[in-house]
């Protein structure tokens, strides 16, 4: 076959030139730009003849003569318009007929397409007569499998995956460079400066979805000689890394928003609650007055403390939805910690828990509201006290890394269930079972940490209890003296 | 049932009359209107029956002193609420209560019966507190109107809007009843303990 190339697609027959001069003549004419020839007749000799079209076209392209369409070109006009012009016996491969089918085919030459930019790319760093193309024509030297490919006659081992003629053994050591650029130019959306923009982070995602990433990943490692190996993985890993980081920050928009939404709720619902809560408390207070029997006194006065119990967690839920304006100001987050753990010792004390700060953590220096902040500490430490009831062990540990300060409550108590985890933050959200997340604690404290551009996390410890961690974006140091 | 009132401050003289404080000062340093110096002070003090006097001889309608009650609107669409507050001053005696459940007839009925008080809910169906608040200042003949406003919900920063509108103080729902009243009867000058 390599001797004498001659195709076979169905009935037809491709006698295809063997003297190089005449294959690249026919090809610098079949490539040659309109007015010599138009698209349309390229597209006429092509669905006349594909197979002598294009390996014209190949020995064209080597031969270095430079004819103004590169094989680029060619390989393009086929992704787009192959299927439909190539004019294969009707029934085998037509799109309608066979969609499977076709779309196979249309992977394949996507994949060309691809292959074929390198190809230019390598004439551009190489001169004339590259790697690339020769890879193109040692294609040709293996025709059964060059047609099985684009004709899809033996799809079964064709498959999707990269073909066999991707074998490293047709590439020297520029071709890699040149994947490796187009693997940089795969594109990533930049990262959204509005968290709010759930609908535009998915509009971007089909883009770059794993899998498109994962099988690039699968044909550079088919190409890849070892050292270049390294520096395609380093570029694919930051690629992914990029991916996942985009797939956290749409959870966590969908978490500002689920937040957003309560908010709402509890700002409307308050005012609707507080009016018949006025009612009976005020009416609880009138009948009060003129109430002699002690049996009765107490009642009357009990109806008016709940109503008035109730006004206080709409109160805490007002809170919640408009938070007062933080008075930022630099501290030490250390001493802050330390402050608040003097102060709630004799609370643990009471219930026989051991408190105290982990390690000696030095001087963590942040820009935050001391009042706020503080009440989102204590929320964690009155969280962990509940979960543990009575005896058991809280640390809490400072620290920072990168250009985040955090501050973990941990405790020994019952840990967190996984179906509690994603709610355990939303107002009165009662996990009970696990004595946490009980009233407005929690979710105060994701609040004062969001208002600080923080987040809140929230794991299991290994071996039992929960660990609460505050990250807090570390404060300009100016007086930094490595 | 209330105890008539029978000595008058100056400051409560003029808010009988619709006058100004300086006015009854004046009229009492001239000896138009006759009355007394608390002993061992300057402050001066004017007898129930010399004001009414005074009121007659000067055509000021004296139904504020014959019934020395202080006229009251309560504005608030929730009308369970506004029946508490009715009932809470009603008990109380000191007080001529008047009731609308929107702003557009709170406007209306501040001019008819020019209230000396007005307990204005600040959410209301049509027209809302705020802008009640700064129709009733509009009009400087109702200047020597008080207005407390009662909520349900409102931020600091809308407190110190309503405060900015005209509004003399601000009461969240739901309140003690009788921190109501002890509010009402600072912001009339009148005593605040008041056994009925």
């Amino acid at each position: 076959v390599i001797v004498l190339p001659l195709l076979v697609a169905a009935s037809q027959r491709s006698w295809l030139p063997m003297s190089d001069a005449a294959a690249v003549s026919l090809g610098e004419w079949f490539l040659a730009d309109p007015p010599t020839r138009s698209l349309e007749s390229l597209v006429g000799i092509l669905q006349g003849d594909p197979p002598l079209a294009l390996w014209v076209a190949l020995k064209a392209d080597r031969s270095g003569s430079a004819p103004s369409r590169s094989l680029a070109d060619l390989a393009a006009l086929l992704a787009e318009h192959g299927l439909a012009w190539l004019p294969w016996d009707a029934g085998s491969i037509d799109p309608e007929i066979d969609a499977g089918l076709g779309r196979q085919i249309a992977a394949q030459v996507a994949v060309a397409v691809l292959i074929s930019e390198l190809a230019a790319e390598l004439a551009e760093v190489h001169g004339a007569t590259t790697a690339g193309q020769a890879r193109f024509l040692g294609l040709l030297h293996d025709p059964a499998q060059w047609l099985a490919v684009l004709k899809g006659t033996s799809s079964e081992q064709a498959g999707i995956g990269p073909p066999d003629w991707l074998a490293p053994r047709h590439f020297d050591p520029a071709a890699h460079e040149a994947v490796e650029q187009a693997i940089c130019r795969i594109r990533v959306p930049p990262r959204s400066s509005n968290t709010q923009g759930v609908p535009a982070v998915l509009a971007d995602m089909p883009d770059v979805s794993p899998e498109c990433l994962e099988r690039g990943l699968e044909i550079a490692s088919h190409w890849a000689a070892p050292h270049r190996a390294a520096r395609w993985l380093r570029v694919l890993t930051a690629k992914l890394a990029r991916l996942s980081a985009l797939e956290q920050s749409f959870r966590e928009a969908v978490e500002v928003e689920k937040m957003a939404a309560m908010s709402e709720f509890a700002a409307g619902a308050g005012h609707e609650i507080n009016n018949p809560l006025a009612v009976i408390a005020g009416r609880a207070q009138l009948l009060l007055r003129d109430e002699t029997a002690p049996e009765r006194r107490r009642d009357l006065a009990l109806i008016n403390a709940q109503a008035m119990r109730i006004h206080e967690m709409i109160a805490d839920l007002r809170l919640f939805a408009h938070p007062p304006e933080l008075e930022r100001q630099s501290l030490d987050l250390t001493v802050l910690v330390r402050g608040l753990i003097d102060n709630m010792q004799s609370l643990a004390a009471e219930q026989e828990t051991a408190m105290s700060l982990a390690g000696a953590p030095g001087e963590v220096r942040i820009e935050a509201d001391p009042v706020q902040l503080a009440v989102a500490i204590r929320s964690l430490c009155q969280n962990a006290l509940e979960a543990l009831g009575q005896g058991g062990r809280i640390e809490i540990a400072v620290g920072s890394e990168g250009n985040e300060a955090s501050v973990a409550v941990c405790d020994d108590g019952p840990g967190i269930l996984p179906e509690q985890r994603s709610r355990i933050f939303e107002p009165f959200y009662s996990a009970r079972q696990a004595g946490r997340g009980v009233g407005m604690g929690l979710s105060k404290c994701w609040r004062i940490v969001t208002l600080h551009g923080g987040r809140l996390e929230v794991d299991n410890r290994a071996g039992s209890g929960a660990v609460f961690t505050i990250r807090l974006p570390l404060g300009k140091r100016d007086d930094d003296t490595d | 049932m209330v105890e008539m009132k029978t000595v008058f401050t100056t400051g409560e003289a003029a808010k009988i009359c619709k006058v100004s404080q300086q006015t009854i000062i004046r009229c009492f340093d001239s000896g138009q209107l006759k009355g007394f110096r608390v002993p061992g002070s300057r402050f001066r003090r004017i007898p129930r029956d010399q004001l009414f006097s005074f009121m007659r001889d000067n055509g000021i309608p004296t139904d504020a002193l014959e019934s020395g009650k202080r006229k009251v609107l309560i504005v608030d669409d929730d009308a369970e609420l506004v029946e508490l507050i009715t009932d809470v001053l009603e008990r109380d005696g000191r007080f001529e209560i008047r009731t609308v459940n929107n702003g557009f007839d709170a406007g209306m009925m501040v001019k008819e019966y020019h209230p000396d008080l007005i307990v204005l809910d600040v959410m209301l169906p049509d027209i809302n507190g705020k802008e009640v608040c700064q129709r009733v200042r509009a009009d400087h003949n109702m200047d020597d109107v008080r207005i407390i406003c009662i909520s349900g919900m409102v931020e600091d920063d809308k407190i110190v809007e309503l405060r900015n509108a005209g509004a003399n103080d601000f009461m969240h729902k739901p309140f003690e009843v009788e921190k109501l009243v002890e509010r009402m009867c600072h912001h009339l000058d009148i005593e605040t303990v008041h056994t009925s």
